[in-house]
């Protein structure tokens, strides 16, 4: 792989991963660094290097936790420390990140990293599927489900019925 | 910030039309703990080792295929040079019977054949001619073995005839006579 390609992969999709990691462990950055050293080593380049990239760094995740439960000493630790997921944003109107956080924390696993996947990681649910297995429909549908239970807990009116949604 | 690809399986839909999906994507994720270029630097030399690592490899077996088929081309009988004096035994004629001697069979006749056996063109005449009047010469001339065909006679051939055979020219193997020095002061007697 070309070094300008690998950079282009690294300041597009660095940040929007290492969140993604953070879904399920806390050293997003070891991974997300093995995952792209991985990347370089590759003879020949997967076909979309960011689906592959967002595969690897989540099975290297959830190995990290795996591994860290073992270790519930050093978890607890990691879990005090662990950095805030958002940069602070300068705009009033909008969401604060450490509750876009607790909310975001309190979805069951697989639909918060579908989320994340898609908001912020900007890949299409066909992307995501290759990343997690499964259909695109069914990552679609987790999608609209983990929004609904973001609007819940962050009190954010339905656009179409002006009312809170219920799940 | 990554852009949202749109559409493109069908099932993306637009943030614009959700105010909390484009509202969540303003917020920006926090940048890595880990440096960039430091990132790039080792992903750089990983790939030089991988290559490094590959080219090495092939041509490890590049060598090891040269030096088997050199192997091979030495020990191979069939790729000795166009020629070349081999070391098979020719067959020896049937004295008895008087057949000639056969010719070796080779499994791969024509013009590929590269095998000389120097016997082929050879007539088997000339060998028992050639070891008898060895025979003769050395038990009449030379006394060193007996002849067994003719024992109470020294030898069949002549001078003449052993330099008739050999090709040296007449008179060569005479013997040189030899010229008695003068007597020097010196000598006794």
């Amino acid at each position: 792989m070309r070094s300008e390609t690998l950079a282009e992969l690294v300041d597009r999709h660095a940040a929007a991963l290492v969140l993604f990691a953070r879904q399920w462990c806390f050293v997003p950055d070891d991974v997300v660094q093995t995952a792209f050293l991985k990347l370089a080593r590759q003879r020949t380049p997967p076909d979309n290097p960011a689906a592959w990239l967002y595969r690897v760094v989540r099975n290297g995740a959830i190995d990290a936790a795996r591994a860290a439960r073992r270790r519930q000493k050093y978890e607890t630790r990691a879990a005090e420390l662990s950095p805030a997921w958002f940069l602070p944003t300068e705009d009033p109107a909008g969401l604060d990140g450490r509750t876009v956080t607790a909310a975001l924390t309190s979805l069951p696993e697989e639909i918060r990293s579908i989320l994340v996947a898609h908001l912020w990681g900007g890949l299409t649910f066909e992307e995501i599927a290759t990343a997690h297995g499964g259909s695109a429909s069914t990552c679609y549908r987790r999608y609209v489900a983990g929004l609904q239970l973001l609007r819940e807990r962050l009190n954010v009116p339905c656009p179409t019925s002006g009312k809170t949604a219920t799940v | 910030m990554p852009d949202i690809r749109e559409n493109r399986d069908g099932l993306t839909p637009s943030n614009v039309t959700d105010p909390l999906a484009g509202a969540l994507t303003r917020l920006a994720p926090a940048t890595p703990g880990f440096d960039r270029d430091a990132l790039l630097f080792t992903a750089g030399r990983a790939t030089q080792a991988a290559a490094t690592a590959r080219w090495r490899w092939t041509s490890a077996a590049a060598l090891l295929a040269a030096v088997g088929a050199w192997a091979f081309a030495l020990t191979d009988p069939k790729s000795s040079p166009t020629g070349a004096i081999s070391s098979t035994p020719s067959i020896a004629p049937d004295r008895q019977t008087g057949t000639p001697e056969p010719k070796l069979e080779s499994s791969d006749p024509g013009p590929t054949q590269r095998l000389y056996t120097f016997t082929d063109d050879f007539d088997p005449s000339y060998r028992v001619k050639g070891l008898q009047l060895r025979n003769d010469v050395l038990a009449a001339i030379l006394w060193i073995i007996p002849s067994t065909s003719h024992p109470n006679k020294e030898t069949d051939s002549t001078w003449d005839d052993v330099e008739r055979f050999l090709g040296f020219p007449a008179e060569s193997s005479v013997n040189p006579k030899f010229e008695k020095r003068p007597p020097m002061p010196n000598d006794p007697g």
